[in-house]
């Protein structure tokens, strides 16, 4: 197991579940802005601004971007450890798959400190 | 007459693999592959393979036959012939040995952390242990696995992760006994499988499903083991 995985995350189930279960805050979240859209046809910025100031809004986006973080690490996880092994590409894999999971943590936790202060400056 | 292309490499004498072309007179007959290797060995008598019921209930002459793993002894030309050729590999994913014969340790230690034996540690009855028709039914479609490694070498999830993807033979061996009414041991069994590698590395592909010779579906009882697994997370 590699020392970059969370200890909650050892379990496949809860990885699963925790992939599955973030995957449906991003489709909510899509649902809801077209619902959104729909019902506010001639919505302009100002109402964009306001919807978006919002604090249950705030938490909402804040939540999609943390799943979608949450989605993506799973996923590129099982990517790395598919193809990044020692098997197919030799004996370096183990430094460049653990280098590759280190990149997209902090891809992963940048972007989503980068949206709470985007969402909390509105 | 077909022309018969044979993956050949023998570690003593060949640096390479490479194919081999040998031209066959099929006299008509929709023959096995099987018997198209028998005939050809023949011919030439280095040519080396697993064989042994001729078939399809050993599972020894599990090989890749114009594409496609199967077994040599049930695949008729008719289905393996394409423009009057057929080309014959042995099982990707695991290490040649000679020819069409492949290293199946792997593959076998895969099947052993399973543990494939049932596990009961109550009292034995006098006679034997009884199950419904109904228990008995849920057997139906598992315990038919010839292990012939035709699907766990179709699977690209264990041809990357050999050591820790169990693999659809094994998982479909898995759910035999988790599935099995006189087998005590489901929780610890459960246990050794909630990794992220041994069960839920399936991406379900169902390469196994397509190619298993004995029209098994070890997609759906890896399907049954992970919701047994997530069941038993929430």
């Amino acid at each position: 197991m590699n020392g970059l995985t969370l200890f909650f995350l050892r379990s496949g189930s809860n990885k699963w579940l925790l992939q599955r279960f973030a995957a449906v805050i991003v489709l909510s979240y899509i649902v809801f802005l077209i619902c959104v859209l729909i019902i506010r046809p001639e919505m302009d910025y100002s109402d964009w601004v306001n919807l978006n100031k919002a604090i249950p809004m705030r938490f909402f986006s804040f939540l999609t971007v943390l799943s979608l973080s949450v989605h993506a690490w799973i996923g590129m996880w099982c990517v790395f450890t598919d193809y990044i092994t020692v098997r197919l590409i030799g004996p370096k894999a183990d430094f460049i798959r653990k280098g590759c999971i280190l990149l997209l943590t902090l891809t992963a936790a940048f972007y989503v400190l980068w949206v709470f202060k985007i969402l909390w400056s509105i | 007459m077909i022309t018969v292309s044979i993956y050949r490499f023998n570690p003593e004498t060949d640096e390479h693999p490479h194919m081999q072309d040998f031209e066959f007179d099929t006299v008509g007959k929709d023959l096995m592959v099987l018997d198209v290797l028998e005939k050809l060995k023949v011919e030439d008598p280095s040519l080396v393979f697993r064989r042994s019921c001729r078939e399809g209930v050993c599972g020894s002459d599990g090989m890749n036959i114009s594409g496609k793993n199967g077994l040599a002894c049930i695949t008729p030309l008719s289905e393996a012939v394409r423009n009057n050729k057929i080309i014959i590999r042995p099982l990707p994913g695991l290490p040649v040995i000679r020819d069409l014969v492949i290293d199946m340790q792997q593959f076998y230690a895969q099947y052993e952390k399973i543990e494939p034996y049932m596990v009961n540690d109550s009292p034995a009855p006098q006679i034997e242990r009884l199950q419904s028709q109904e228990e008995r039914a849920k057997l139906d479609g598992l315990y038919e696995c010839i292990l012939c490694a035709c699907c766990s070498t179709a699977c690209p999830s264990f041809w990357w992760n050999p050591e820790k993807f169990i693999g659809p033979s094994g998982l479909l061996q898995a759910y035999r006994f988790l599935a099995d009414s006189r087998d005590t041991s489901a929780e610890e069994r459960l246990s050794k499988l909630n990794d992220p590698f041994s069960v839920f590395r399936c991406h379900g592909i169902m390469n196994c499903v397509q190619v298993c010779p004995k029209g098994l579906n070890p997609t759906r009882a890896i399907g049954h083991i992970r919701n047994m697994l997530i069941r038993g997370a929430t």
